[in-house]
């Protein structure tokens, strides 16, 4: 073996040995996480500020029904590192959606990636190397990035660990549905807009929020990395958007084998049999970056709206459904009562 | 023998093990030594296994001395278990079959063959964990009946319905004693490990929504 070929080879075995302590390790904030929360003298689980888990210190931001029709929780892709600041694409495509539906609140700062919603440039053991990650726009450093995040996607799909990482998302979403305004008594639908591997962890909070808010909930899977989660059932629609030329949606399909048709009795197939998934495919359109939903510069033909604008149409003509949809709820059981 | 013996017969009869060495099941070839180093890695494989779900005591908020209780109760309820199953089949030998053998080789025997359980822990690994862990429960199964019908000779037809027989006793015994107990209920170490760890996805995700809603 040529030293060339040795140096390949030990640097392929770090690299495979620093990938499976990554995958290893990836369960272990969820669960440190969960085990930290105490327990009340009640059996009643509490956060480290010592308040019950479904008890928040700050009152609800008062919203008039008539004017804020919907609130649109935007969980964004795994090549995010803080949920706050988006790249270019994805600001733009925030900034239009919001002037599309100026009658629905847009929530746009959250980290799905940590149950507790903690973005890779916060309070971390390798904070300092996100951070350092976050600052080149090199591809290694933004395929490590999808990496780590990736397998928090891997985390929530598991059976075993998803339910324990949704709490934790749950209890951000809730903060911050809460704080635009969202309380039980609330009739605004929520429509959770989960792109990429966000669409698996929107739908991994479904049953909580499904049981914390009466509200309509709606899942909008933008090229959507979905696994047949239980949590579907708790939603009650979903609209599937994938490009034909998106590979990292039609890995997912593949890849979560409880999608294949052969398992009739899985969530995602029997939410298709009750025709609440809405499959949407967009012609020629890609994953991410140029030609990907959000890129207003492409568009699948001479003519056509850019991928952007068909994305954006598309989810104002599920959140319009979604209010409508809600509306003929609160009619029906008004007149019922 | 001292520790290092120890180590070097405990590679040697694990690795063996994952080989399929019919040397390493040979009841002729089995001492003291050789027994106590099977029990050493079906502790091992249950303590490994618990690791691999591990989800289960992070749920109860097990405390890291409750945690290392709970590995070392896996490997200790492990080896218990399948001890009463080799010894109740053995029992049923000898009462339908008329022949009465030591139970020890075969204990020692099935002991041996949980040596691919011994990698449970990456059961850790998310999504595919799962998988990892049917695969070494196969690896296990084929090594037990390699090592009770080719290594140690027993009549196939026969021994199955011992084994058979075993099982339901052992699971019998199981139910009687653990399931009655208030152990398996507290909500601490072992309910961990005898219980949460088996459980569905469908009954962790009540078991989560629970403990978070139920106020």
């Amino acid at each position: 073996m040529s030293d060339l070929q040795e140096l390949l080879t030990g640097i392929l075995l770090i690299a495979g040995a620093t990938l499976f302590v990554a995958l290893f390790t990836a369960p272990f904030e969820a669960m440190t996480w969960w085990s930290r929360w105490t327990t009340t003298d009640d059996g009643d689980l509490e956060n480290i500020q010592g308040l019950p888990i479904d008890k928040l210190s700050e009152d609800p931001a008062t919203v008039n029904e008539a004017d804020d029709k919907a609130v649109v929780v935007y969980v964004t892709g795994i090549g995010t590192i803080t949920g706050d600041s988006h790249p270019p694409l994805e600001a733009n495509f925030l900034n239009e959606l919001k002037k599309a539906m100026p009658y629905a609140t847009v929530i746009q700062d959250f980290f799905p990636y940590s149950p507790m919603g903690i973005p890779l440039t916060g309070q971390r053991i390798f904070g300092w190397f996100w951070r350092y990650l976050g600052g080149h726009s090199a591809n290694v450093a933004k395929n490590l990035i999808r990496l780590r995040n990736m397998f928090q996607v891997l985390v929530a799909a598991d059976g075993r660990y998803g339910p324990i990482y949704s709490a934790g998302t749950y209890q951000v979403i809730r903060k911050k549905l809460y704080q635009s305004g969202q309380t039980p008594g609330s009739h605004r639908p929520v429509i959770l807009l989960g792109y990429s591997g966000g669409a698996e962890v929107s739908v991994g909070a479904a049953p909580f929020l499904r049981t914390a808010f009466k509200a309509r909930l709606s899942l909008f899977s933008l090229g959507g990395v979905l696994s047949s989660h239980s949590g579907l059932s708790a939603l009650d629609d979903i609209v599937h958007i994938q490009g034909t030329a998106d590979r990292v949606a039609r890995i997912g399909a593949v890849g979560f084998i409880h999608r294949w048709r052969l398992f009739a009795k899985s969530y995602w197939n029997e939410a298709r049999r009750e025709g609440r998934i809405t499959r949407i495919t967009f012609p020629g359109v890609g994953h991410n970056g140029p030609n990907g939903y959000l890129d207003d510069d492409s568009r699948p033909a001479e003519g056509q709206p850019s991928n952007m604008r068909m994305t954006v149409d598309a989810i104002k003509k599920m959140v319009d459904n979604e209010i409508a949809e809600s509306e003929r709820d609160r009619n029906y059981k008004s007149s019922t009562v | 023998m001292d520790f290092t013996d120890l180590i070097q017969l405990l590679h040697h009869m694990w690795s063996g093990a994952l080989r399929f060495d019919p040397k390493i099941y040979d009841p002729s070839g089995m001492d003291d030594a050789t027994r106590l180093v099977s029990a050493l890695i079906v502790i091992l494989a249950g303590a490994s296994v618990l690791i691999g779900q591990c989800f289960a005591l992070f749920l109860v908020s097990a405390s890291p001395i409750g945690f290392l209780l709970g590995l070392l109760f896996n490997g200790l309820s492990l080896a218990i278990r399948l001890g009463v199953w080799m010894a109740a089949s053995v029992m049923v030998a000898s009462l339908f079959f008329d022949t009465v053998l030591p139970p020890w080789n075969f204990i020692s025997i099935i002991f041996i063959a949980t040596s691919p359980l011994v990698f449970g822990f990456l059961a850790v690994l998310p999504s595919i964990g799962n998988v990892i862990l049917f695969v070494l429960y196969g690896w296990t199964t084929l090594n037990m009946m390699y090592g009770m019908f080719y290594a140690a000779k027993v009549p196939f037809l026969s021994g199955a319905l011992c084994a058979l027989s075993g099982w339901v006793v052992m699971s019998l015994v199981e139910r009687l004693f653990f399931s009655k107990s208030r152990a398996a209920h507290s909500g601490g170490f072992l309910f961990a490990s005898r219980r949460l760890s088996r459980y569905s996805s469908e009954q962790i995700a009540d078991y989560v929504k629970q403990r978070i809603m139920n106020r």
